[in-house]
């Protein structure tokens, strides 16, 4: 079971040294877990398999008489690993995990039964992979990049980069436990105009106030969930760039350090990585189905237009559209499979955000840190105050339809 | 043959051996030597290190003059983070450090440029010192040592005026106000280094305006100081040079060549450059987009002198781009992103890209580009540049001193290695400022030196002309330190110590050294005055005076001309400043040569030149066309490719449509817009006539177009072929359309005279090939949309009665599979009484067809090209690939055989290729995902490397970063090593071995040697082409024109040549027409020229822009 922290751990580190984006990093968390548990789980009737619940996921066949159940955890740890190289761009990584994991089970087992079991993780990562392969990624990958809108209101290219945004196609992905980008859509979108009383502007206005009063506190808030993969910093002509984890590898922490803490059983720490991260997944594809419906403006470009040409938000705007905030969706699907799995007043210490210069933070509950994380957004300046509510709804909806279905046996 | 061969080959060992083993031409003396031990270490503290004042690094400048008038130059350099050093030459290049006695010893603060300059007229000295880098104003009081003529100096900043406490790079002293004395352009920059690359936005009076901050100034603008009897007054905010930039240096020169010195001011970062014209009334214009089409993005040092020897003095300026395959894509430049570079131009940061600029003078108050060209655009991070004349054969040399103490734009640091610390301290590991400096690469580099040999070309001489070792260089200077009539160069270096350079250039060839003084007691230099020579040779050269040259840094106060082995100079004027001018004849060589002013006498020679051949029409007169591009941006669909494909109109097509004996022009219009049809008048006038089915037809892009009888009723019918490569493959809307003419002017579209094509076309040729009476077509097919540089399909369309049909798979198999066809033309070019078709396009030789036996068959044709050696070679026509964009096929020198006159893309791009060394694309479906992913490599240093960068060739093909995970690891790799055996298997490979454009000349049995066109002609992309007798000479001339936005933001613009006469000289050669001589003055990307009728003058259409129309002069 340490070993499971022990890859997720690597893989969440890979991922943050690859720079991969927010999306794409969601997807890299969630295919080694899932295998993993529907390996680890196979027999084990209190942990439902996900065959027949994520979308087209093949039946995997039982294991070979010989390493039936004893070596479950040992076929899950493999396949994780197997599946993880082949998402991250550093492979040997995950080459070296393995090839130290062999070795040391060879000591304790007998050589030909590891033996058997690497077979059986080559043949299960196998059939899986061609499942990974239908995900669309590749697809997404040949489509156009994305180009602006020339019309007022929509979404355009922030400082520091002014990169186009980031995957305009990541709402063809294949859902997991949604049945489709479009199933869980925010009740009303936040809309641009230039009306006084509308509801964009008074946020605009609201927006621009928190930022006029950001106490200590709230910039600690925003700085401690910024969590975005590649905060680019320019000092004239040395541009650099600083790496923090990315907000679905945070929740992978925060389930990490929870099933540390309830010392939770091979099983259902597999369980509690596999749900999360499945829901985030489902999240990245929701919000991103919304953000490139609406294409709004963010904070910095509006309020630079208008109300005060210098501002600039605490936090650097990430390059995509606003509404809704990614973050916030994805974070309050992870608390919601958190809470379901280990408790509604699980309180909990993160030590995620040392390594980033913050503090260990404690909170009550997941939610309580979910709603932290979208406020955080309207701190930092990059969401408007609307946005954060309809965010946390929509991720909660993504994150029950995921333990809803992936629990019910 | 082969016994010779060898020979030859054995004496160039011998000769290449002789070369290294001589003295190389600037040899470096050792400080023990010399005396001179000066060294600008830069010593970095918590307090100041490069994350608090990033340019720390810059170094420092070197300013030489001679102190104490004993007619041998002395030394002063500037010290980052040291005390500044006075060296008094006594000498056979010995030197001797007088600072201390001298008392020109500075502090420890930051200081960068020096000037040596007499600022009280009184004969001697003085030197100006300049700081930046500390936050503290205390800390930037500037030195102005005055010199008291004993070899002392006192420091008078503040009697003088100018203790002003700017962040200071540099001094630059002139008369902008022509009223006899110096006054004070005083370089500054701003602070923030956080905002240097941002691009802030906000609405003023409802429009989106780039907020350029000005508001806080102080310090960080540039200030003009005004010599009023001695003492300096700022006027700055008077005279509108009020900037908030980061300037780098300043040339100054009288650009317009109006008797008043212009300011050339060039920026890092976003910030463009500026050129300040002299409004003569003490104030300022920035006119940088009339003169200048595009500069350096990091424009660091800077020249204004004639490199080419044509009158005209050209603009130099230095960027970081890197040559080497290795650092070049381990140090690229970040501002590769195209919605960035839009963005900058929508704000009207102009076109800027990172590389060194090398702006031609045209003559006209406008500049062509050629760095390129000229061989001279990747020098590493370089400073300063100096053209100096090493070898006195009277052509200009390029010293550029480089270098920085660490690679800050290396990628693997700023992404992973910086990161990587950072994350090491917050999790409480100690790492100190040492430590954190030290994992920065740090690479000292090679100063470039090129040799100039005169025809724009300029060679690579870094190496065998000197013996210095890489370092870290900033300011440099030249002058004659030993009086041997070569110049010296002496270079102040980072971290070690300062060369001097001796030349060994001695008594090979002559020279003649100028002085330029007020009057008699020779105790005023005259900066801004001009010299123009012309030796007996014929020869023309000309220099302005001024020492304040290059970077941070004053060379010589001399003009010294190199004079190859003229013995005597014919000619020799000086233009004062003032509008006075001395003229001498038959001047001797090897000498110096003092002029006063007051020898001088007013002259009223106007030094602009009128063109002589055409003169922009009035605008009423002219063609009342706008073209409007659609904004269609392939490398959203196609990341890799090296040019969009999708913008290339407008095409045109004239014929009198009416009957009533004046020709009528239709013009296509891009997707979106209708095709116009413009009626002439009998007044010469245009007026546009409306067409319902023009307009219903308006969602496609109108490619090419001609008028023809396509139903033979006796009038002419309209073809358009639709093309534009901007819908999917196979949409309807590539569908060609026939517009049936009713006689009177008035075209419906025919539903049925053609068969479905929805191809992406791209011209059409009107042809009779089955001698039937009827008019067949040859329809081109561009690019496949999306899969470039794959083909999307060609046409053989049979006129039957006005019913075509595609007959090309059953006539004309073989011309479905020609390539991307650019144009073609149905001509006789083989003599056997018939015509054939010639096709050229993108990526292919030139084809040629004849039709027999009912079916097209391809002729073997060969062509002679010569190589770099002059030896001839032959080669199959399928081999002299090209980018071929257009051709006129036509007996161009009345030999009575047909000539093809080729249009290609030229050969200012950094994009090479040579016979042998093809610029070369990998293409296949590599990662298998429904895109065709097209590689482009080049060869660089003898090796064929990937044109994009990593983090490019990761977008389009995401499974690279498994391969290269670093960016070392894809840094140096060539194509070939890009991808393993397996993927390169199946793979289509397209190559391009020629880019320049020109003739082919019929020498007869299908056999036609290539005579490339003149230097001029290939500076840019050629679009179109019109022969037309200009000079009545009974010979066809040549207009052309060109230009493109098309290439891919880290290839640039072409927009070098606009529009050009070219005289024909007979024999398949032609000679080049100075704009200012032709009279098209015009910019931007010019796609068509259309003959007017009688020739009375030519339209010029332009991409996204008005049509331009020119008559013929009488």
């Amino acid at each position: 079971m340490e070993r499971l922290h022990e890859l997720n751990t690597l893989l969440i580190n890979t991922v943050m040294q690859d720079v991969f984006n927010p999306p794409v990093s969601s997807r890299i968390y969630a295919y080694p877990n899932i295998i993993c548990y529907e390996i680890m789980t196979q027999d084990n009737n209190n942990y439902p398999s996900l065959y027949g619940k994520l979308t087209d996921f093949p039946k995997l066949p039982a294991m070979e008489e010989s390493i039936q159940n004893d070596y479950n955890p040992i076929v899950a740890l493999l396949c994780f690993s197997k599946v993880a190289q082949k998402l991250v761009g550093s492979e040997i990584k995950f080459e070296d995990w393995e090839k130290g994991f062999v070795d040391s089970l060879k000591r304790s087992h007998e050589a030909l039964i590891i033996d058997k079991c690497v077979l059986a993780a080559n043949n299960y990562s196998k059939t899986f992979n061609q499942w990974v392969r239908a995900d669309n990624y590749n697809e997404t990958r040949a489509m156009p990049r994305f180009q602006n809108d020339t019309t007022v209101g929509s979404w355009e290219l922030t400082p520091l980069d002014y990169q186009a945004a980031l995957e305009p196609h990541w709402n063809k992905m294949r859902t997991l436990a949604i049945d489709s980008a479009q199933q869980i859509l925010p009740k009303k979108n936040l809309v641009y105009s230039e009306e006084k009383s509308s509801l964009f502007q008074k946020n605009v206005r609201e927006l621009y106030q928190i930022s006029k009063q950001l106490d200590t506190s709230k910039k600690a808030i925003a700085k401690y969930w910024d969590d975005n993969p590649n905060v680019s910093v320019n000092i004239g002509h040395l541009n650099y760039f600083v790496h923090k984890i990315s907000p679905a590898g945070h929740w992978m922490m925060i389930a990490k350090q929870a099933c540390e803490k309830e010392k939770t059983s091979f099983a259902k720490t597999a369980q509690v990585y596999a749900i999360t991260s499945i829901a985030m997944f489902d999240a990245f594809i929701s919000c991103w189905e919304v953000k490139f419906a609406t294409d709004l403006i963010r904070p910095i470009t509006v309020i630079n237009r208008g109300l005060d040409k210098n501002w600039e938000p605490y936090l650097q705007t990430p390059p995509f559209p606003e509404f809704t905030s990614g973050h916030a969706v994805v974070s309050n699907s992870a608390a919601a499979v958190l809470t379901r799995l280990l408790g509604k007043n699980f309180s909990f210490v993160d030590k995620t955000e040392i390594p980033f210069g913050n503090q260990a933070k404690s909170f009550k509950s997941f939610y309580a840190a979910s709603k932290e994380v979208s406020w955080s957004r309207v701190y930092g300046g990059i969401h408007y105050p609307y946005t954060a509510k309809v965010s946390i709804l929509q991720g909660k909806n993504i994150g029950k339809n995921a333990i809803d279905k992936l629990t019910r046996r | 043959m082969k016994k010779y061969l060898s020979l030859f080959f054995l004496l160039l060992i011998i000769f290449k051996n002789a070369e290294a083993q001589q003295n190389p031409l600037l040899s470096t003396l050792p400080s023990s030597e010399t005396g001179v031990t000066f060294r600008n270490d830069i010593i970095e503290t918590p307090e100041m290190f490069l994350y608090r004042y990033e340019y720390l690094y810059l170094g420092c400048g070197v300013a030489v003059g001679d102190i104490n008038k004993d007619g041998l130059p002395d030394i002063y350099f500037s010290s980052t983070n040291g005390s500044c050093k006075l060296y008094l030459n006594l000498g056979n290049f010995k030197f001797k450090d007088i600072t201390l006695s001298a008392g020109v010893a500075t502090d420890k603060d930051i200081k960068t440029g020096v000037n040596m300059v007499d600022i009280n007229n009184d004969g001697y000295l003085d030197i100006f010192v300049c700081k930046s880098g500390y936050q503290d104003p205390a800390r930037r009081k500037k030195y102005l040592f005055i010199n008291n003529g004993d070899l002392t100096f006192t420091n008078k900043i503040v009697e003088m005026g100018l203790d002003d406490r700017s962040y200071s790079i540099q001094s630059y002293f002139f008369d902008y106000d022509n009223d006899g004395d110096k006054d004070l352009y005083l370089l500054n920059h701003p602070i923030d280094f956080s905002r240097s690359m941002t691009i802030p936005a906000t609405m003023l009076n409802g429009k989106l305006t780039y907020v350029n901050d000005t508001s806080n100034t102080k310090y960080v603008s540039d200030r003009l100081f005004e010599n009023k009897g001695g003492k300096f007054t700022d006027v700055t905010v008077k005279s509108g040079l009020i900037n908030h930039a980061f300037g780098l240096s300043t040339s100054i020169a009288d650009v317009n060549r109006d008797g008043w010195p212009d300011i050339y001011v060039a920026n890092d970062f976003n910030k463009p450059d500026q050129l300040y014209i002299n409004n003569k009334n003490g104030t300022f214009t920035n006119q940088l987009d009339k003169y200048i089409n595009h500069t350096s993005f990091s424009a660091m040092g800077s020249d204004i002198t004639d490199i080419n020897n044509d009158g005209l003095e050209d603009i130099f300026v230095m960027d970081m781009a890197v040559q080497n395959p290795v650092r070049q894509k381990q140090l690229f430049a970040v501002n590769q992103n195209y919605d960035k570079f839009q963005l900058l131009l929508k704000f009207g940061l102009y076109y800027q890209y990172p590389r060194n600029t090398l702006q031609l003078n045209n003559g006209d108050n406008t500049y062509s580009e050629v760095a390129n060209f000229a061989g001279v655009a990747e020098t590493e991070w370089s400073w300063g540049p100096l053209a100096v004349d090493f070898d006195n054969d009277g052509n200009k040399d390029f010293y550029i001193a480089n270098g920085l103490k660490r690679d800050i734009t290396d990628w693997d640091y700023k992404v992973f290695v910086l990161d990587s610390i950072m994350q090491a301290m917050n999790s409480g590991k100690n790492v100190d400022m040492n430590q954190w400096l030290n994992s920065m690469p740090s690479v000292p580099v090679q100063n470039y030196i090129y040799q100039n040999n005169g025809n724009l070309k300029f060679i690579d001489k870094s190496t065998s002309w000197s013996d210095a070792p890489p370092s870290f260089s900033s300011g440099a200077a030249y002058a004659d330190f030993d009086n041997d009539g070569d110049l010296d160069m002496v270079v102040n270096n980072v971290d070690g110590e300062a060369f001097i350079l001796r030349n060994n250039s001695e008594k090979n060839n002559n020279y003649l050294r100028c002085k330029l003084w007020a009057d008699a007691t020779k105790t005023v230099e005259q900066y801004g005055a001009e010299i123009e020579i012309t030796d007996d040779q014929g020869i023309l050269q000309v220099q302005h005076f001024d020492p304040q040259r290059g970077f941070l840094s004053t060379s010589e106060h001399i003009v010294h001309f190199g004079l190859g082995k003229s013995s005597v100079v014919k000619k020799l004027t000086v233009r004062f400043q003032n509008g006075t001018s001395i003229v001498k004849e038959n001047v001797s060589v090897n000498q110096t040569l003092e002029f006063v002013m007051t020898d001088a006498v007013k002259t009223n020679t106007s030094l602009k030149t009128e063109p002589i051949y055409f003169a922009e029409a009035t605008k009423e007169k002219t063609l009342p066309f706008t073209q409007k591009e659609n904004d269609f941006i392939d490398f959203k669909r196609e990341p890799l490719i090296p040019y969009k494909c999708s913008r290339k109109g407008p095409y045109f097509a004239k014929a009198d449509v009416n009957a009533d004996g004046i020709e009528d022009i239709f013009i296509g219009g891009s997707a979106g817009e209708a095709g116009v049809l413009m009626m002439g008048q009998a007044s010469g006038q245009f007026i546009s006539k409306s067409i319902a089915d023009f307009t219903k037809d308006k969602a496609a892009e109108d490619m090419a177009a001609v008028f023809f009888d396509a139903d033979g009723d006796g009038d002419v019918d309209l073809y358009v072929v639709s093309g534009g490569a901007e819908f999917a493959k196979s949409s309807k809307q590539y569908q060609d359309r026939l517009y049936i003419n009713d006689g009177k002017g008035n075209f419906v579209r025919s539903a049925t005279a053609l068969p479905a094509n929805f191809y992406n076309g791209s011209s059409v040729t009107v042809l009779d090939f089955d001698n039937d009476g009827d008019l067949d077509l040859f329809v081109g097919g561009h690019v496949l949309p999306g899969s470039f540089p794959k083909y999307d399909a060609s046409m053989l369309l049979q006129n039957e009665a006005g019913i075509f049909t595609n007959v090309t798979t059953t006539i004309a198999p073989q011309l479905s599979t020609v390539g991307i066809v650019s144009n073609a033309n149905w001509n006789d070019i083989d003599a056997d009484g018939k015509n054939e078709l010639i096709i050229v396009g993108e990526w292919a030789g030139p084809k040629i067809y004849s039709f027999a036996q009912a079916t097209f068959i391809s002729n073997d044709a060969k062509v002679i090209v010569q190589n770099a050696q002059g030896k001839d070679s032959s080669i199959a026509m399928t081999a002299f690939t090209g980018w071929w964009y257009n051709l006129i096929v036509e007996d161009i020198d009345a030999d009575g055989k047909t000539d093809v006159v080729l249009a290609n893309r030229g050969l200012n791009s950094s994009i090479k290729a040579t016979v042998n060394t093809p610029c070369t694309i990998y293409a296949k479906d590599f990662d298998e995902n429904g895109s065709y992913d097209a590689v482009l490599g080049y060869y660089n240093e003898g090796k064929l490397y990937p044109l994009f960068s990593r983090d490019q060739l990761i977008d389009q093909l995401p499974s690279m970063r498994k391969k290269f995970v670093r960016y070392k690891d894809y840094s140096g790799k060539t194509l070939d090593e890009i991808f393993t055996a397996s993927e390169k298997q199946g793979m289509d490979v397209y190559e391009t071995r020629f880019f320049e454009s020109g003739v082919l000349k019929n020498v007869g049995n299908n056999v036609f040697r290539f005579i490339p066109f003149p230097t001029r002609a290939q500076f840019s992309n050629i679009n179109d082409m019109l022969l037309q007798d200009v000079n009545n000479d009974g010979k066809k001339d040549l207009i052309i024109c060109g230009n493109s936005e098309d290439p891919a933001v880290m290839v640039g613009v072409y927009d070098a040549n606009a529009a050009m006469l070219l005289l024909n000289a007979g024999a398949g050669n032609f000679t080049t027409v100075l704009p200012m001589q032709s009279g098209f003055k015009l910019k931007g990307e010019v796609r068509k020229v259309i003959p007017l009728q009688n020739y009375e003058g030519v339209v010029f259409l332009r991409n996204n822009n008005t049509a331009v129309q020119f008559d013929l002069k009488k």
